[in-house]
């Protein structure tokens, strides 16, 4: 646990609020509160349908909450609240903003097919942090040498494995040097050989003291590399806490019955 | 078959027949050119969320496009100064309505090549913080132009051979200036053939070309 890292004690980083999601009738999210502090690792733990996924989505309003705040640094993402008190939605302009400081790595990569590797890397830094493309591709190429594909820079993604690309798309996220790294399901559509070539590279970071809330169904990395787990069921947190004790003491039911129905499938995992 | 071909009535004429070629290549580049504009201006309105855009577009474009061409050059060219008060030159008018009709093709086309993009590539333009607009000029154009390479060429192909329904209302192009060239040699075979070449030499190239782009994408980007 914890992957020899230091919590920072300050203020929290992140914090969620009260938030609640809708997609018609069906309310996925009820009423969801957490807080990331800085170089902590966050791991969402739940079945499939249970919140997670759209959770993260939340954290960066590529799913608009229906209800409850998300602060980065105290500044909420996504509404802004004017002079006379009325909360309104942000900008598209200054909504931009606010996702660059919180990278996200998805589930099937979505790395842009017309680009090259290092084309895929530097697109942000360039585009919308204005940086000098001779300085975006000295920290690209210094990004995919970290995430070990540097002599890949100049191929298409389509010639890389799925492993491989994912960890372009780590390094994508991470060349926006981003307050707070997403990661959503960033194993699931992998073949379980290259699951830990990604997994190994999540665990540097962790290690560096990058801040990050990984949804996942690795239990092997959420026990390794993460302060703390949630889970996650029916769109509330059911439990939360260190790993060890949320994986293995809790007393919660709901909470013993998941862990014990993961145990067998993920023993000897890769990380 | 009796008949005697004579093809030197096309090299003696050949000053009026390429000076009809270059109004064609006008009138090509024109009504091309405003129809993919026309496109990319009615594409967005008609992929919009509020109907209140989304509405109009629509209408224009399934009104255009349910219109034969022929019917909409002599149309725009009798009606429109009646209902606008402005009467333009023949010319005008039939690059006007070849780009309208072309661009409400251009239209769908654009669109169904938008929307044929992943989701996830724009997420990600998103979540590196792009704007819409860069996400739409970096990410989504480009994917979405690559993946209808194809009917964008098929409907470049219309738009230049439907440049001939000029010759309705007495634009000087290739078709006009053969008519009246076979009527004034009494040789319409040797004077369509020249017509139908010209076509073809025109257009082959284009699709070729545009072939060969294809399959360079298609390998390049997308095949494993």
């Amino acid at each position: 646990m914890n992957a020899g890292r230091t919590v920072s004690t300050d203020a929290p980083l992140l914090v969620v609020d009260n938030l609640r999601k809708s997609f018609g009738a069906h309310e996925v999210l009820k009423g969801v509160s957490l807080s990331v502090k800085p170089s902590q690792v966050i791991g969402l733990l739940g079945r499939s349908g249970s919140g997670k996924s759209t959770l993260l989505r939340c954290l960066n309003m590529l799913e608009v909450p229906s209800g409850g705040r998300i602060l980065l640094e105290g500044e909420e993402i996504g509404f802004e609240t004017t002079s006379g008190g009325r909360r309104r939605p942000l900008s598209a302009s200054r909504l931009a903003l606010q996702r660059a400081s919180m990278s996200m790595v998805f589930q099937h990569f979505n790395l842009w097919p017309h680009r090259t590797v290092l084309g895929n890397v530097v697109e942000g830094p360039v585009q919308v942090l204005g940086m000098a493309r001779e300085e975006a591709e000295a920290l690209g190429l210094d990004l995919l040498a970290r995430v070990g594909l540097r002599d890949k820079a100049d191929s298409y993604p389509i010639r890389l494995s799925g492993g491989q690309q994912q960890r372009v798309a780590i390094a994508r996220a991470l060349a926006m040097r981003p307050k707070i790294m997403l990661f959503d399901e960033p194993t699931s559509a992998l073949d379980p050989e290259l699951v830990g070539e990604v997994l190994q590279v999540m665990l540097d970071l962790a290690k560096s003291g990058t801040t990050m809330v990984v949804v996942t169904h690795e239990m092997s990395f959420a026990r390794n590399a993460c302060d703390e787990v949630v889970l996650l069921e029916g769109g509330q947190i059911v439990e939360r806490g260190a790993p060890d004790y949320v994986m293995t003491q809790s007393e919660n039911p709901r909470a013993r019955q998941f862990f014990a129905s993961q145990r067998p499938e993920n023993a000897g995992g890769p990380v | 078959m009796s008949y005697q071909w004579d093809f030197s009535i096309l090299t003696e004429y050949r000053g009026l027949l390429l000076g009809a070629a270059a109004v064609t290549f006008q009138l090509v580049f024109l009504s091309v050119g405003l129809g993919i504009l026309i496109g990319l201006i009615l594409a967005p309105f008609r992929m919009a969320e509020r109907r209140l855009l989304r509405y109009p577009a629509t209408a224009i474009i399934e009104v255009v496009r349910s219109i034969p061409p022929l019917v909409l050059v002599v149309w725009c060219y009798y009606c429109l100064p009646i209902l606008t008060g402005l009467a333009l030159p023949a010319f005008w008018t039939c690059v006007f309505a070849i780009a309208l009709y072309s661009g409400v093709f251009f239209a769908e086309i654009f669109r169904a090549g938008v929307q044929a993009v992943d989701r996830g590539l724009i997420e990600a333009g998103m979540s590196v913080g792009m704007k819409p607009l860069t996400v739409m000029l970096r990410v989504t154009g480009p994917l979405a132009f690559l993946r209808v390479l194809p009917p964008f060429t098929s409907q470049c192909v219309m738009a230049i051979k439907n440049s001939v329904l000029g010759s309705y209302i007495a634009v000087g192009e290739i078709l006009y200036e053969g008519q009246r060239l076979s009527i004034h040699t009494f040789r319409p075979l040797e004077v369509l053939t020249l017509v139908a070449a010209f076509f073809v030499a025109v257009i082959l190239p284009l699709t070729l070309t545009a072939g060969a782009i294809e399959r360079h994408v298609f390998l390049k980007y997308f095949r494993r």
